[in-house]
């Protein structure tokens, strides 16, 4: 599939693409992008579709408490293999090595759906596992709005490179693709969901090359 | 400070601390009567906890000792630090100990402790827990949470006016379980007593 068939299409523009190039790295409290309406609509809704028809498992420790799926290249189903390959692409890892100036290994990457119910949680990490270069969430978050909590919240840090305080926090919107570089202070939360509603989501990570 | 008579009486010792000895772990319900205990939790609660935020390890609210000036709270964080107490202690675990540490502290909607391979690993030691939280629905979170190599040991759920004693050894890890937006207005608040052993009976 061809990006501007997967892809809103002014994020595809050169101006864009140089613009968040030049403006990522300088990003506080550390390389971040959150993009709106990311996906073309009617492929996030086929994606929204799909996520609620797999099977979610409760994960739960001092850390988190939501319900995950098993990584997706361990998932039979034709239809997530098909979504793999549409969307998790060469031209689509190209696209986010533009987008972030780094170098992805194109047969590494993890990629499992997430979701969150009411008092479901993940408190502060920072994703660092040896290889990993880009943590990606791209929210299905239908109807969401700023009472509903689940925001990822990201942590600036103090002098002894501990997360300090939350320098931003994103709300989830439907169809937004937030992603960050990781590193040895990509410190992050998603604060606790207050709603009723689901907040699922499909992220992952891509590896360095 | 009047202990419930019942965990004074010899024969009952005797018995929590055969219990102590095979369980590691005893708690004493009801621990102090009810008319001494009540007036100084409504006092405790009207103290000036302050917010101890640090992402990685915690985040909760202590009370600084020393900065008590209420009588009767000062008095009733004395007898925990007295010497009749250690020796109750003593007597019930079996060991010579030592008070380490004493913390008041305070956990409210959104706190929480972790588990986190940068915290040092901690000593043999005695743990004592007097709680005085409200009564929380366990599906709140707060729960304390011991476990050895990834195995949950035992769970310490927030209960007024009781008394827990636990045997730390070194690899013993325990954490607070996030309390979530089902914990409304209400809170734990503990007492948390560390004492060193010093050596066996």
């Amino acid at each position: 599939m061809i990006l501007k068939n997967l892809i809103n299409e002014n994020y595809l523009t050169h101006s864009f693409i140089e613009k968040t190039q030049k403006e990522i790295l300088t990003k506080k409290p550390f390389p971040h992008l959150s993009l709106n309406n990311f996906l073309i609509q009617t492929k996030a809704e086929e994606i929204f579709s799909l996520l609620n028809t797999l099977h979610y498992y409760k994960q739960e420790n001092d850390l988190y408490s939501f319900y995950r799926t098993t990584h997706f290249k361990y998932i039979p189903n034709p239809k997530i293999q098909k979504l793999i390959s549409e969307i998790f692409n060469d031209k689509f890892i190209t696209y986010i090595e533009k987008l972030t100036n780094t170098k992805l290994n194109r047969n590494k990457k993890e990629i499992h759906s997430l979701k969150f119910t009411k008092t479901d949680y993940l408190l502060c990490h920072d994703d660092k596992v040896e290889g990993r270069k880009i943590a990606f969430i791209i929210n299905l978050s239908k109807n969401w709005t700023k009472h509903d909590g689940g925001n990822l919240e990201l942590f600036d840090i103090n002098k002894e490179k501990f997360p300090n305080k939350i320098k931003s926090s994103i709300q989830p919107q439907f169809n937004q693709f937030n992603l960050f570089i990781v590193s040895d202070i990509s410190y992050h939360q998603v604060s606790e969901i207050l709603t009723d509603k689901e907040r699922i989501s499909l992220a992952g990570w891509f590896y360095e090359k | 400070m009047k202990i419930n008579k019942i965990y004074q009486n010899k024969n009952i010792i005797s018995e929590m601390s055969n219990f102590f000895e095979t369980e590691n772990f005893l708690q004493l319900n009801q621990f102090i009567e009810e008319k001494e205990i009540l007036p100084i939790h409504k006092k405790l609660i009207k103290q000036p906890f302050s917010q101890n935020f640090s992402p990685l390890f915690h985040k909760k609210q202590e009370l600084t000792l020393n900065k008590i000036t209420d009588f009767e709270i000062l008095k009733f964080i004395e007898y925990f630090k007295s010497k009749t107490f250690l020796e109750y202690i003593e007597n019930i675990t079996g060991f010579n100990l030592r008070l380490k540490k004493t913390i008041l502290e305070k956990y409210s909607h959104t706190d929480y402790t972790l588990l986190n391979d940068l915290k040092k690993t901690s000593e043999e030691s005695i743990e004592v827990i007097f709680d005085l939280s409200e009564n929380l629905p366990q599906t709140a979170g707060g729960t304390r949470i011991y476990l050895i190599k990834e195995e949950e040991i035992f769970y310490l759920h927030p209960t007024f006016n009781t008394l827990t004693i636990i045997y730390r050894p070194e690899e013993l890890l325990s954490f607070t379980k996030y309390l979530n937006c089902l914990t409304k207005n209400k809170f734990i608040l503990r007492l948390k007593l560390n004492f060193e052993i010093i050596e066996e009976y």
